[in-house]
């Protein structure tokens, strides 16, 4: 791991432009990007079930913003079957980023699979995601935020970024207000402020499904 | 005796409810057959938490979903209303065929049948909470 973990995630965080949705799942994770994040674009949901990624879906669909998911590999794993809905959507509006620790919050001593996996990336890939690994995009800051702001800006969904990142190094405490975090995100999202798509979406609002 | 059809119309037409998701439940089969993409979206969820997920996440668009889940189903997302709906105050409305389990008295329950479904969704959604509609008995086309 080049970079560190704290750096990694508030250069990451920093990437966003304004009117783009962003989801953040996981207890502890909220708790630590709500610390250094601008709250009227991100929803903390404190979700360990499937809930937060489907809610992604659930916006992605309503809306032509670009609507970010992000999570720890853990939940990513437990959450497959929710992924897998994810993936058949056709939103291209809809990006996940799965952050792997390899280990569950604040528990190093305990192992996700995620190591196990031949390749997580793959199983998305075959999902029906767009999958791609940008570890390798994290060496210097400056270099890194160049890349990636690139990346983002010609990403089309549905499609999954993974980044392997050091685990937490101590749990974090943060409180948040759940009814203003809902009011001003439901703001953003039903604002007519536009989208930063590269590819506009057409087919939004016919919610088309390749099963369906 | 509930007809699909004219559920239908009340719920899309009138209420301008858009999307729904679900599991399949055998005694919703008059609703899924008389379900028309012309004004309505249904989405085949994998699970009940991705059910609820996707209808909660649609509400921060402005629009309006529900979630179609069979009775015995409902108990598996009653952890989930609680901790995210019901803390959030995001609004849900579920319909079942009828109930079989006791909910949090913080959750809305009603029939069909009982109610006048113009005033119980403005309630609910007025009040940010959880509701439940009872189908109650048959549903035919």
């Amino acid at each position: 791991m080049k970079m560190k973990r704290e750096v990694l995630l508030k250069l990451f965080t920093g990437l966003f432009k304004s009117n783009d949705a962003i989801i953040v799942a996981g207890s502890s994770f909220c708790k630590e990007l709500s610390t250094f994040v601008n709250i009227p674009n991100f929803m903390f949901v404190e979700d360990e079930d499937g809930v937060a990624a489907a809610m992604a879906l659930g916006v992605a669909l309503g809306t032509p913003k670009r609507v970010f998911f992000l999570c720890e590999d853990y939940y990513a794993l437990k959450c497959l079957d929710t992924l897998s809905n994810l993936a058949v959507s056709r939103c291209s509006n809809l990006f996940v980023i799965v952050f792997a620790t390899k280990v569950y919050p604040d528990l190093e001593f305990c192992p996700t699979i995620y190591g196990s996996l031949s390749s997580l990336k793959g199983m998305l890939f075959n999902m029906g995601f767009k999958a791609y690994g940008y570890t390798g995009h994290f060496t210097n800051v400056q270099q890194s935020k160049t890349t990636m702001k690139n990346i983002l800006k010609n990403l089309k969904g549905p499609a999954v970024g993974i980044i392997e990142l050091s685990p937490r190094a101590k749990p974090v405490s943060a409180n948040f207000n759940h009814t203003k975090m809902v009011d001003a995100f439901k703001d953003l999202v039903v604002s007519d402020i536009g989208t930063s798509l590269f590819n506009p979406p057409t087919e939004l609002s016919e919610a088309s499904w390749q099963n369906s | 005796m509930v007809k699909a059809k004219e559920l239908w119309a009340t719920l899309c037409m009138d209420l301008g409810f858009r999307l729904f998701s679900g599991l399949p439940c055998v005694e919703f089969k008059p609703l899924y057959d008389t379900m028309d993409p012309s004004f309505m979206h249904y989405i085949p969820a994998t699970s009940e938490e991705t059910a609820l997920g996707i209808i909660n996440g649609f509400w921060f668009t402005g629009q309006r979903g529900a979630i179609l889940l069979g009775a015995d189903n409902i108990y598996r997302i009653t952890p989930d209303l609680e901790k995210i709906n019901m803390a959030y105050k995001i609004p849900a409305l579920i319909i079942v065929p009828s109930l079989k389990y006791k909910l949090s008295k913080s959750v809305l329950t009603a029939t069909l049948k009982d109610i006048d479904l113009f005033s119980f969704v403005e309630g609910f959604e007025a009040e940010r909470t959880v509701a439940i509609l009872e189908l109650g008995g048959a549903i035919s086309k």
